[in-house]
């Protein structure tokens, strides 16, 4: 990938996220559910201010009709192209979309991805496209939703780069072993399974990942 | 007729029938009117007939890589191999990796399938990415 490398975006949604929860605390709550237009205007400038700092080029086009937006990574840069109209809440949720495709399209020269409007998947996408679609869907609500802890917390690193903890003597090595390996687990999970997101995405199971990681990780401390 | 213009029309006369031949197979079923009005839409004033004249390698004028980019971006067959062959036959290289040739056929296989709105505006962006061509540079005029 171009310009940066794929710790960055690690670094960019890192900083991202709790600048969108703290956003998304300010706002009344809306007695009909969902965002409230002025919010989702926010968080979308945010966004695109995140990605622009970071060198990614936005662009609006008008006239797209099955697209949402589009992303090209070349050795020109990196750019992402967003449909003209979309409403707040919709274009906030593309750029969280673009964000997390830039995490997953790592270390390559040439790369693209298609983000479609609702009803304008076309029929030809393969299963792996369409799961990766899910991921990054369901990746960008939690981002916007300032509830990036509802996703697994290393679902977006490479397993190398993946760190669960410092380890010396034997049970810390047996507790960080445990750790990656739900942690692996977790990552396979939710990538093949649309229920396993929805289930992870839970208060109860964010409480219960949370606990587990943070028992593990004090183990392996 | 400057020396680098001559050097230019002497390759391009060995290899326009080659070019235009692979360009004709790389259309496919399209017409070459559709073919036509996408170049048109890309920002490139090629008529049907000039369209045709190219194919059968009969125009003395050069394409120039601008153009013959923009031109296979607009072909129903065009595929990530053919891409790099046509360069190859024009005397430009490539350098992209077997990952990224195969990320070239996925994003040709989406652009195709999408409404030509949305094409175009696809088109326009790879042109950048692939050429360093923006709307506002003299080809496109």
């Amino acid at each position: 990938m171009s310009g940066y490398a794929a710790a960055d975006v690690q670094t960019l949604i890192a900083v991202v996220a709790p600048r969108l929860a703290s956003l998304r605390a300010t706002l009344p709550v809306p007695l009909a559910g969902g965002v409230p237009e002025a919010g989702s205007r926010e968080q979308a400038t945010l966004l695109r201010r995140a990605l622009q700092e970071w060198g990614v080029e936005c662009r609006h086009a008008g006239g797209l009709a099955a697209l949402e937006a589009f992303g090209i990574v070349s050795a020109r840069g990196t750019e992402i192209t967003v449909a003209g109209d979309l409403p707040a809440a919709e274009l906030a949720l593309a750029y969280a979309r673009c964000l997390v495709r830039l995490a997953l399209e790592r270390g390559r020269a040439f790369a693209t991805w298609f983000h479609y409007r609702a009803g304008c998947v076309p029929a030809h996408v393969t299963a792996e496209e369409r799961r990766a679609m899910a991921v990054v869907d369901a990746m960008a609500r939690a981002l916007v939703a300032g509830r990036l802890e509802a996703t697994p917390r290393y679902l977006l690193q490479t397993r190398d780069a993946a760190h669960y903890g410092p380890a010396s003597g034997p049970w810390t090595e047996c507790s960080r072993a445990l750790l990656g390996g739900l942690h692996r687990a977790s990552n396979a999970l939710y990538w093949r399974s649309d229920s396993y997101q929805a289930i992870r995405a839970t208060t109860p199971m964010v409480a219960l990942t949370s606990r587990v990681h943070a028992l593990l990780s004090a183990t392996a401390a | 007729m400057a020396e680098r213009d001559a050097v230019q029309a002497v390759r391009w006369e060995t290899i326009r029938g080659a070019v235009g031949g692979r360009l004709r197979t790389l259309r496919g079923g399209r017409s070459q009117a559709v073919l036509a009005g996408d170049l048109e839409d890309l920002g490139y004033r090629v008529s049907q007939s000039s369209v045709c004249r190219y194919e059968q390698g009969l125009v003395d004028a050069p394409l120039t890589l601008e153009r013959l980019v923009g031109w296979a971006l607009c072909c129903e067959s065009l595929s990530a191999p053919a891409f790099r062959e046509l360069l190859a036959l024009a005397g430009f290289q490539l350098p992209w990796a077997v990952a990224d040739l195969a990320a070239m056929d996925g994003t040709l296989r989406h652009t195709r399938s999408l409404p030509l709105p949305d094409q175009i505006v696809v088109r326009r962006r790879l042109l950048w990415h692939l050429l360093g061509l923006e709307d506002a540079d003299p080809e496109w005029a």
